[in-house]
Protein backbone atom coordinates (compact mmCIF):
# COMPACT_ATOMS: atom_id res chain seq x y z
CA UNK A 1 0.00 0.00 0.00
CA UNK A 2 1.19 3.33 -1.00
CA UNK A 3 -0.41 6.45 1.18
CA UNK A 4 -0.44 10.04 0.38
CA UNK A 5 -2.59 13.10 0.76
CA UNK A 6 -4.53 14.48 -2.22
CA UNK A 7 -6.34 17.34 -2.97
CA UNK A 8 -9.54 17.02 -4.14
CA UNK A 9 -13.33 18.41 -4.03
CA UNK A 10 -15.98 16.71 -1.82
CA UNK A 11 -19.46 17.95 -1.48
CA UNK A 12 -17.80 21.21 -2.94
CA UNK A 13 -15.35 21.58 -0.53
CA UNK A 14 -11.69 21.69 -1.12
CA UNK A 15 -10.03 19.20 1.53
CA UNK A 16 -6.70 17.04 1.78
CA UNK A 17 -7.97 13.54 1.30
CA UNK A 18 -5.69 10.52 2.75
CA UNK A 19 -5.75 8.16 0.29
CA UNK A 20 -4.03 4.29 0.04
CA UNK A 21 -3.65 2.72 -3.29
CA UNK A 22 -1.91 -0.75 -4.13
CA UNK A 23 1.13 -0.02 -5.89
CA UNK A 24 3.51 -3.07 -6.79
CA UNK A 25 7.26 -2.82 -5.35
CA UNK A 26 9.25 -4.67 -7.61
CA UNK A 27 13.08 -4.98 -7.33
CA UNK A 28 15.32 -3.91 -10.46
CA UNK A 29 18.23 -6.46 -9.38
CA UNK A 30 16.19 -9.38 -9.79
CA UNK A 31 16.04 -8.59 -13.12
CA UNK A 32 18.52 -5.78 -14.31
CA UNK A 33 18.92 -6.91 -17.80
CA UNK A 34 15.59 -6.54 -18.97
CA UNK A 35 15.07 -4.42 -22.27
CA UNK A 36 11.00 -4.27 -22.39
CA UNK A 37 11.08 -0.96 -20.48
CA UNK A 38 10.58 1.68 -22.76
CA UNK A 39 7.67 3.69 -21.99
CA UNK A 40 7.43 7.20 -23.68
CA UNK A 41 6.67 10.16 -22.27
CA UNK A 42 6.16 13.58 -22.99
CA UNK A 43 8.29 16.47 -22.56
CA UNK A 44 8.15 19.95 -20.75
CA UNK A 45 7.79 21.71 -24.59
CA UNK A 46 4.69 19.46 -25.66
CA UNK A 47 2.87 20.56 -22.50
CA UNK A 48 2.74 23.74 -23.63
CA UNK A 49 2.03 23.39 -27.03
CA UNK A 50 -1.80 22.00 -26.16
CA UNK A 51 -2.85 24.98 -24.01
CA UNK A 52 -1.10 27.68 -26.57
CA UNK A 53 -2.94 25.61 -29.14
CA UNK A 54 -6.35 25.36 -27.31
CA UNK A 55 -5.54 29.70 -26.96
CA UNK A 56 -5.48 29.83 -30.75
CA UNK A 57 -8.39 27.43 -31.55
CA UNK A 58 -10.87 28.33 -29.00
CA UNK A 59 -13.04 30.23 -31.10
CA UNK A 60 -13.10 27.55 -33.47
CA UNK A 61 -15.30 24.93 -30.92
CA UNK A 62 -12.16 23.54 -29.17
CA UNK A 63 -12.04 22.89 -25.45
CA UNK A 64 -8.64 22.03 -23.51
CA UNK A 65 -9.46 18.89 -21.15
CA UNK A 66 -7.47 16.47 -18.48
CA UNK A 67 -8.82 13.20 -18.38
CA UNK A 68 -8.12 11.30 -15.33
CA UNK A 69 -8.55 7.17 -15.92
CA UNK A 70 -8.51 5.61 -12.60
CA UNK A 71 -8.57 2.39 -13.63
CA UNK A 72 -5.70 2.63 -16.20
CA UNK A 73 -3.21 -0.49 -15.27
CA UNK A 74 -5.62 -1.59 -13.43
CA UNK A 75 -7.20 -2.67 -17.51
CA UNK A 76 -3.90 -4.67 -18.25
CA UNK A 77 -4.12 -8.41 -18.07
CA UNK A 78 -0.43 -9.28 -16.44
CA UNK A 79 1.35 -10.49 -18.85
CA UNK A 80 3.23 -13.03 -16.23
CA UNK A 81 2.26 -15.38 -13.02
CA UNK A 82 3.23 -12.43 -10.83
CA UNK A 83 2.83 -12.97 -6.84
CA UNK A 84 2.91 -9.80 -4.16
CA UNK A 85 2.40 -9.14 -0.50
CA UNK A 86 0.28 -7.13 0.61
CA UNK A 87 0.96 -4.92 3.40
CA UNK A 88 -1.93 -2.92 5.16
CA UNK A 89 -1.07 -0.15 7.96
CA UNK A 90 -1.67 -2.22 11.04
CA UNK A 91 1.06 -4.70 9.55
CA UNK A 92 -0.84 -7.48 8.42
CA UNK A 93 -0.04 -9.19 5.67
CA UNK A 94 -1.93 -11.27 2.44
CA UNK A 95 -0.70 -12.77 -0.08
CA UNK A 96 -2.37 -11.98 -3.77
CA UNK A 97 -1.61 -13.49 -7.41
CA UNK A 98 -2.30 -10.20 -9.46
CA UNK A 99 -4.57 -10.83 -12.62
CA UNK A 100 -3.74 -7.59 -13.38
CA UNK A 101 -1.10 -5.18 -13.68
CA UNK A 102 -0.06 -2.32 -10.57
CA UNK A 103 1.44 1.08 -10.72
CA UNK A 104 5.07 0.11 -10.01
CA UNK A 105 5.58 -2.75 -11.79
CA UNK A 106 8.59 -1.99 -14.13
CA UNK A 107 6.99 -2.80 -17.44
CA UNK A 108 3.34 -1.00 -15.76
CA UNK A 109 3.75 2.53 -18.14
CA UNK A 110 4.76 0.62 -21.70
CA UNK A 111 2.15 -2.30 -21.52
CA UNK A 112 -0.53 0.63 -20.20
CA UNK A 113 0.44 2.75 -23.13
CA UNK A 114 0.33 -0.29 -25.80
CA UNK A 115 -2.59 -1.32 -24.33
CA UNK A 116 -4.32 2.41 -24.21
CA UNK A 117 -3.26 3.48 -27.44
CA UNK A 118 -4.12 0.21 -29.44
CA UNK A 119 -7.53 1.29 -27.87
CA UNK A 120 -7.75 4.67 -28.89
CA UNK A 121 -6.85 3.33 -32.97
CA UNK A 122 -9.41 0.40 -33.12
CA UNK A 123 -12.01 2.44 -31.22
CA UNK A 124 -11.88 6.02 -32.58
CA UNK A 125 -9.10 5.55 -35.08
CA UNK A 126 -6.62 7.74 -33.41
CA UNK A 127 -3.01 7.42 -34.53
CA UNK A 128 -0.19 8.54 -32.98
CA UNK A 129 2.69 11.15 -34.45
CA UNK A 130 5.53 9.39 -36.13
CA UNK A 131 7.96 11.97 -34.72
CA UNK A 132 6.31 12.09 -31.67
CA UNK A 133 4.20 9.05 -30.62
CA UNK A 134 3.16 10.01 -27.24
CA UNK A 135 1.13 12.69 -29.06
CA UNK A 136 -1.98 11.34 -30.81
CA UNK A 137 -4.75 12.84 -32.86
CA UNK A 138 -7.64 12.04 -34.75
CA UNK A 139 -7.83 11.73 -38.77
CA UNK A 140 -9.62 15.20 -38.90
CA UNK A 141 -7.72 16.81 -36.17
CA UNK A 142 -10.31 17.22 -34.12
CA UNK A 143 -9.07 15.51 -31.16
CA UNK A 144 -5.49 16.06 -30.31
CA UNK A 145 -4.17 14.12 -27.44
CA UNK A 146 -0.83 13.97 -25.44
CA UNK A 147 0.15 10.76 -23.64
CA UNK A 148 1.94 11.05 -19.93
CA UNK A 149 1.61 7.83 -18.52
CA UNK A 150 -2.34 7.55 -17.31
CA UNK A 151 -2.00 11.61 -17.57
CA UNK A 152 -4.16 12.56 -20.42
CA UNK A 153 -4.40 16.06 -21.92
CA UNK A 154 -6.37 16.97 -24.99
CA UNK A 155 -7.37 19.58 -27.17
CA UNK A 156 -10.82 18.47 -29.02
CA UNK A 157 -13.79 19.72 -30.60
CA UNK A 158 -16.47 19.75 -27.76
CA UNK A 159 -18.91 18.06 -29.94
CA UNK A 160 -16.55 14.95 -30.62
CA UNK A 161 -15.54 15.26 -26.37
CA UNK A 162 -19.06 14.64 -25.74
CA UNK A 163 -20.40 12.67 -28.19
CA UNK A 164 -17.59 10.59 -29.80
CA UNK A 165 -14.34 10.81 -27.10
CA UNK A 166 -16.54 10.76 -23.75
CA UNK A 167 -18.47 7.37 -24.37
CA UNK A 168 -16.38 5.39 -25.67
CA UNK A 169 -13.98 6.23 -22.84
CA UNK A 170 -16.28 4.95 -20.38
CA UNK A 171 -17.51 2.22 -22.17
CA UNK A 172 -14.16 1.03 -21.29
CA UNK A 173 -12.67 2.77 -18.33
CA UNK A 174 -13.37 4.88 -15.01
CA UNK A 175 -12.79 8.18 -16.00
CA UNK A 176 -12.88 11.84 -14.70
CA UNK A 177 -12.66 14.78 -16.58
CA UNK A 178 -11.62 18.65 -16.09
CA UNK A 179 -12.36 20.81 -19.22
CA UNK A 180 -11.64 24.19 -19.90
CA UNK A 181 -13.65 26.13 -22.18
CA UNK A 182 -14.51 29.60 -20.76
CA UNK A 183 -12.88 32.20 -18.36
CA UNK A 184 -13.18 30.74 -14.73
CA UNK A 185 -12.21 27.12 -15.56
CA UNK A 186 -9.65 25.07 -14.58
CA UNK A 187 -8.01 21.77 -15.02
CA UNK A 188 -4.93 19.96 -13.54
CA UNK A 189 -2.65 17.77 -16.00
CA UNK A 190 0.40 16.82 -14.44
CA UNK A 191 0.89 18.29 -11.10
CA UNK A 192 0.13 21.33 -12.26
CA UNK A 193 -3.20 23.58 -12.54
CA UNK A 194 -4.84 25.31 -16.10
CA UNK A 195 -6.83 28.56 -15.04
CA UNK A 196 -8.34 30.27 -17.62
CA UNK A 197 -7.85 33.72 -16.47
CA UNK A 198 -8.74 35.55 -18.74
CA UNK A 199 -10.52 35.29 -22.80
CA UNK A 200 -6.28 36.03 -23.87
CA UNK A 201 -4.58 34.40 -20.52
CA UNK A 202 -4.31 30.91 -19.57
CA UNK A 203 -1.92 30.28 -16.63
CA UNK A 204 -0.07 27.48 -15.70
CA UNK A 205 0.93 26.91 -11.59
CA UNK A 206 2.55 24.54 -9.72
CA UNK A 207 0.80 23.53 -6.52
CA UNK A 208 2.17 25.64 -4.02
CA UNK A 209 3.17 22.53 -1.46
CA UNK A 210 5.88 21.36 -4.26
CA UNK A 211 7.61 25.18 -3.26
CA UNK A 212 7.27 24.51 0.16
CA UNK A 213 9.05 21.36 -0.18
CA UNK A 214 11.66 22.89 -2.21
CA UNK A 215 12.05 25.31 0.28
CA UNK A 216 12.52 22.49 3.02
CA UNK A 217 15.08 20.40 1.10
CA UNK A 218 16.69 23.69 0.54
CA UNK A 219 16.75 24.93 3.96
CA UNK A 220 15.68 28.60 2.80
CA UNK A 221 13.95 30.31 5.56
CA UNK A 222 10.60 31.58 4.63
CA UNK A 223 10.97 34.92 6.99
CA UNK A 224 13.52 36.09 4.52
CA UNK A 225 12.85 38.80 2.56
CA UNK A 226 12.67 37.98 -1.20
CA UNK A 227 15.47 40.67 -2.86
CA UNK A 228 14.47 43.04 -5.16
CA UNK A 229 14.91 42.98 -8.66
CA UNK A 230 14.64 45.96 -11.67
CA UNK A 231 11.36 45.89 -13.29
CA UNK A 232 8.94 48.57 -14.25
CA UNK A 233 5.85 48.43 -12.11
CA UNK A 234 3.64 48.93 -15.22
CA UNK A 235 4.81 45.01 -15.87
CA UNK A 236 2.49 43.60 -13.24
CA UNK A 237 -0.82 45.69 -14.67
CA UNK A 238 -3.06 44.15 -17.16
CA UNK A 239 -2.10 45.29 -21.13
CA UNK A 240 -5.13 46.56 -22.28
CA UNK A 241 -3.46 48.00 -25.40
CA UNK A 242 -4.12 47.15 -29.24
CA UNK A 243 -2.57 43.71 -30.08
CA UNK A 244 0.16 43.62 -32.46
CA UNK A 245 -0.22 43.40 -35.82
CA UNK A 246 1.45 40.47 -38.35
CA UNK A 247 4.25 43.32 -38.95
CA UNK B 1 -23.51 -5.10 -4.36
CA UNK B 2 -23.62 -1.17 -3.40
CA UNK B 3 -26.38 -0.94 -0.55
CA UNK B 4 -27.41 2.19 1.90
CA UNK B 5 -24.92 1.08 5.01
CA UNK B 6 -22.51 0.82 2.08
CA UNK B 7 -23.35 4.15 1.03
CA UNK B 8 -22.94 5.74 4.98
CA UNK B 9 -20.21 3.73 5.74
CA UNK B 10 -18.33 5.04 2.77
CA UNK B 11 -19.51 8.77 3.81
CA UNK B 12 -18.39 7.84 7.22
CA UNK B 13 -15.09 7.59 6.07
CA UNK B 14 -14.36 9.65 3.50
CA UNK B 15 -15.32 12.28 6.04
CA UNK B 16 -13.16 10.74 8.76
CA UNK B 17 -10.20 11.01 5.68
CA UNK B 18 -10.51 14.78 4.63
CA UNK B 19 -8.95 17.90 6.55
CA UNK B 20 -9.82 21.42 5.63
CA UNK B 21 -7.82 22.30 2.88
CA UNK B 22 -4.48 24.51 3.01
CA UNK B 23 -1.81 25.52 0.84
CA UNK B 24 0.63 22.92 3.32
CA UNK B 25 -0.88 19.28 3.47
CA UNK B 26 -1.90 18.14 7.30
CA UNK B 27 0.60 17.27 9.25
CA UNK B 28 -0.53 14.55 12.37
CA UNK B 29 1.11 12.66 14.95
CA UNK B 30 2.38 9.04 14.04
CA UNK B 31 -0.08 8.12 16.06
CA UNK B 32 -3.07 10.00 14.31
CA UNK B 33 -1.35 9.11 10.73
CA UNK B 34 -1.29 5.53 11.70
CA UNK B 35 -5.22 5.57 12.59
CA UNK B 36 -5.89 7.29 9.24
CA UNK B 37 -3.76 5.18 7.47
CA UNK B 38 -5.80 2.08 9.01
CA UNK B 39 -9.02 4.08 7.84
CA UNK B 40 -7.82 4.59 4.41
CA UNK B 41 -6.80 1.00 3.76
CA UNK B 42 -10.06 -0.07 4.83
CA UNK B 43 -11.59 2.38 2.48
CA UNK B 44 -10.02 1.17 -0.41
CA UNK B 45 -10.59 -2.63 0.62
CA UNK B 46 -14.29 -1.61 0.60
CA UNK B 47 -14.02 -0.10 -2.67
CA UNK B 48 -12.65 -3.27 -3.92
CA UNK B 49 -15.14 -5.15 -2.04
CA UNK B 50 -18.15 -3.30 -3.29
CA UNK B 51 -17.40 -2.32 -7.23
CA UNK B 52 -14.53 -5.14 -7.74
CA UNK B 53 -12.17 -2.18 -8.81
CA UNK B 54 -9.10 -1.31 -7.70
CA UNK B 55 -9.41 2.13 -8.82
CA UNK B 56 -8.33 5.45 -6.78
CA UNK B 57 -11.29 7.46 -5.54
Amino acid sequence: MVRAWRDKHTDGERVWLRRSRYVAREFAWLSPDRQDLFSLASSVITTRLLPTLFMKWKDNGYVLCSIDVGDAFLMVPQEELTQVTCVDASGATTEFVLGRVLPGQRNGSQVWHDAFSSFLHDELKITPCDAYPCLLRAGNSECVLLLHVDDVLCLVKETYLNNTLVPALRAKHKISLDVVCKEGDELTFLKRKHVMVSPNQLAIQSHPKHLGKLFELLKIKRSLMPKKTPGHPLLDEPDNSKELDAQ
Amino acid sequence: METKSDDVSDATLLKQLSFPYSTAEPQLSDSELLRIDTLADLFLNLQVENDGSFASY
